[in-house]
């Protein structure tokens, strides 16, 4: 924690050695919240640049703010979207209001072994059949491991339906775990 | 309700404990992240240019006001001082070195990384010209402020600073040079071994540790020093073991641009850690904590004095 606040200093002062590490952290987490929402490499690449470049450009401030992971998703998600809207503008008939599909990451079998390969393909294929938000709220809770309420504000829900999302997710994949 | 995942009450049945483990100990398949960090570091590179452009406006129109007002002038200023006006090398001939040039904003640091891998920290302040590309016998640079050198190892083409009052010759190593006022510049080496001469004819030879200071381009003394002491501010803080009020107050001046002027306690010592914090007012209240004197601003003087 110390070393992160360090860290934050550092970048603050304009030092580019220190904000690669922050990248190092936080990067993967953010990618993969980019790509869930646009399905696209090339542009999830550029909402995360796009995404880091914003967090150079407000350095100075980094070290006061309290929950940067959320932060960081919090433009990632705003970024995303109208990333999205920007694509869209030649159909005008498609309205953004919702995202229309959350793609989930693929996930490692973990080396605990508790979970066979077979098992981890299930789970992956019962997480595709979940609604978009459900499984973007899964992916916040779950890779990012963001507290609920900070889900409920960069989502712009209540803290309840945060609750109902992560709480269907895990009874579904409970289920199949259980009738394999 | 839940708060987080994390805390999520599990069963101990086997599906459960499954569950548990993929909720926990899953991962995303691991992915190359250079491409997104190239991407980002071009943006960042970019608004730089912009912002040294628009610098360099503001510095011509300036310029161009003086030009009216004072006319001949500035030809003197020009002349007087060769750092500040920046040249750039013809681009279209490729033997030239292009030269770019950088000016640290206040408080703040710029570490840049060179075509032959040799790295540069600039401290607060500073201007450095340096070449895109290394093209003649010699790699050089120019400094005025303070800078950390960390550089690449080419017996073949020496690497060399140059200052206003004296240049330093190297062939790969690191050290530390400061000069931000020409009456008490000073070289400080880590590793390796320098060549250091002034405009005063002055020839120093410099071993690890060893701390050469220079005076309005004469050699004055050379000493043995902990050189971490030195390039400290690479990492935002200054290390204090006895030294006085005055002196530090004199580095904060050059770090921050600002006139503090000690009337009170000039001599005091001060022993620990200060951090080179955003602003200077939130560093001088540090060092109150320490000293004890009360802070007096007058015409953009700022009076240290006693508080008794």
């Amino acid at each position: 924690m110390e070393d992160l606040t360090r860290e934050l200093l550092l970048i603050a002062k304009g030092n580019e050695l220190a904000f690669n590490e922050f990248m190092n952290r936080y990067m993967e987490g953010i990618y993969y919240h980019a790509y869930g929402i646009l399905s696209n490499k090339e542009m999830a690449e550029e909402v995360v640049s796009d995404v880091f470049f914003e967090a150079w450009r407000n350095r100075k401030m980094l070290p006061e703010i309290k929950a940067l992971k959320a932060w960081l998703n919090t433009i990632a998600y705003r970024k995303s979207i109208s990333y999205l809207r920007k694509e869209k503008k030649h159909d005008k008939n498609i309205a953004v209001e919702e995202i229309a599909s959350f793609t989930f990451p693929e996930t490692e079998t973990p080396i605990d072994g508790i979970i066979n390969k077979e098992e981890m393909k299930m789970l992956n294929a019962a997480i595709d059949t979940l609604p978009p938000k459900c499984k973007h709220v899964f992916y916040l809770a779950k890779f990012e491991q963001l507290p609920y309420l900070e889900i409920a504000e960069i989502l712009e829900i209540s803290l309840a339906t945060v609750n109902y999302h992560v709480s269907t997710a895990m009874s579904v994949l409970k289920k199949k775990l259980a009738h394999a | 309700m839940e708060k987080d995942i994390i805390n999520h009450q599990y069963d101990s049945t086997p599906e459960d404990l499954k569950l548990k483990s993929f909720v926990e100990n899953s991962k995303t398949k691991h992915m190359d992240i250079t491409t997104i960090k190239q991407k980002t570091f071009m943006k960042i590179r970019e608004e730089q240019r912009r912002q040294k452009q628009h610098r360099l406006f503001k510095i011509a129109a300036i310029a161009a006001g003086l030009l009216l007002v004072v006319g001949v002038g500035l030809h003197f200023m020009m002349r007087t001082d060769s750092i500040s006006a920046v040249q750039y090398a013809d681009a279209e001939d490729t033997n030239t070195e292009v030269m770019q040039s950088v000016n640290v904003p206040v408080g703040e640091t710029m570490t840049i990384l060179l075509a032959d891998g040799s790295k540069i920290i600039a401290n607060s302040r500073t201007e450095l010209l340096y070449p895109k590309s290394f093209k003649g016998e010699t790699r050089e640079v120019v400094v005025k402020g303070e800078a950390y050198f960390d550089i690449a190892h080419d017996e073949s083409h020496p690497f060399i600073v140059k200052t206003n009052d004296f240049t330093v010759k190297v062939l790969g190593t690191q050290f530390n040079v400061s000069n931000y006022d020409h009456a008490a510049s000073n070289v400080v080496l880590v590793q390796g071994a320098v060549e250091l001469s002034t405009s005063n004819k002055d020839v120093v030879r410099m071993k690890p540790s060893d701390k050469v200071d220079i005076s309005n381009g004469s050699f004055t003394s050379k000493s043995q020093v902990d050189p971490n002491d030195y390039i400290s501010w690479t990492e935002g803080v200054i290390h204090l073991h006895g030294e006085t009020i005055q002196s530090i107050v004199q580095r904060l001046n050059h770090h921050y641009g600002v006139q503090i002027v000690c009337d009170d306690h000039g001599d005091t010592p001060l022993y620990g850690k200060l951090v080179l914090q955003p602003s200077v007012y939130d560093v001088l209240h540090t060092i109150n904590d320490m000293a004890h004197f009360k802070m007096v601003k007058k015409d953009q003087v700022i009076h240290l004095v006693s508080n008794l």
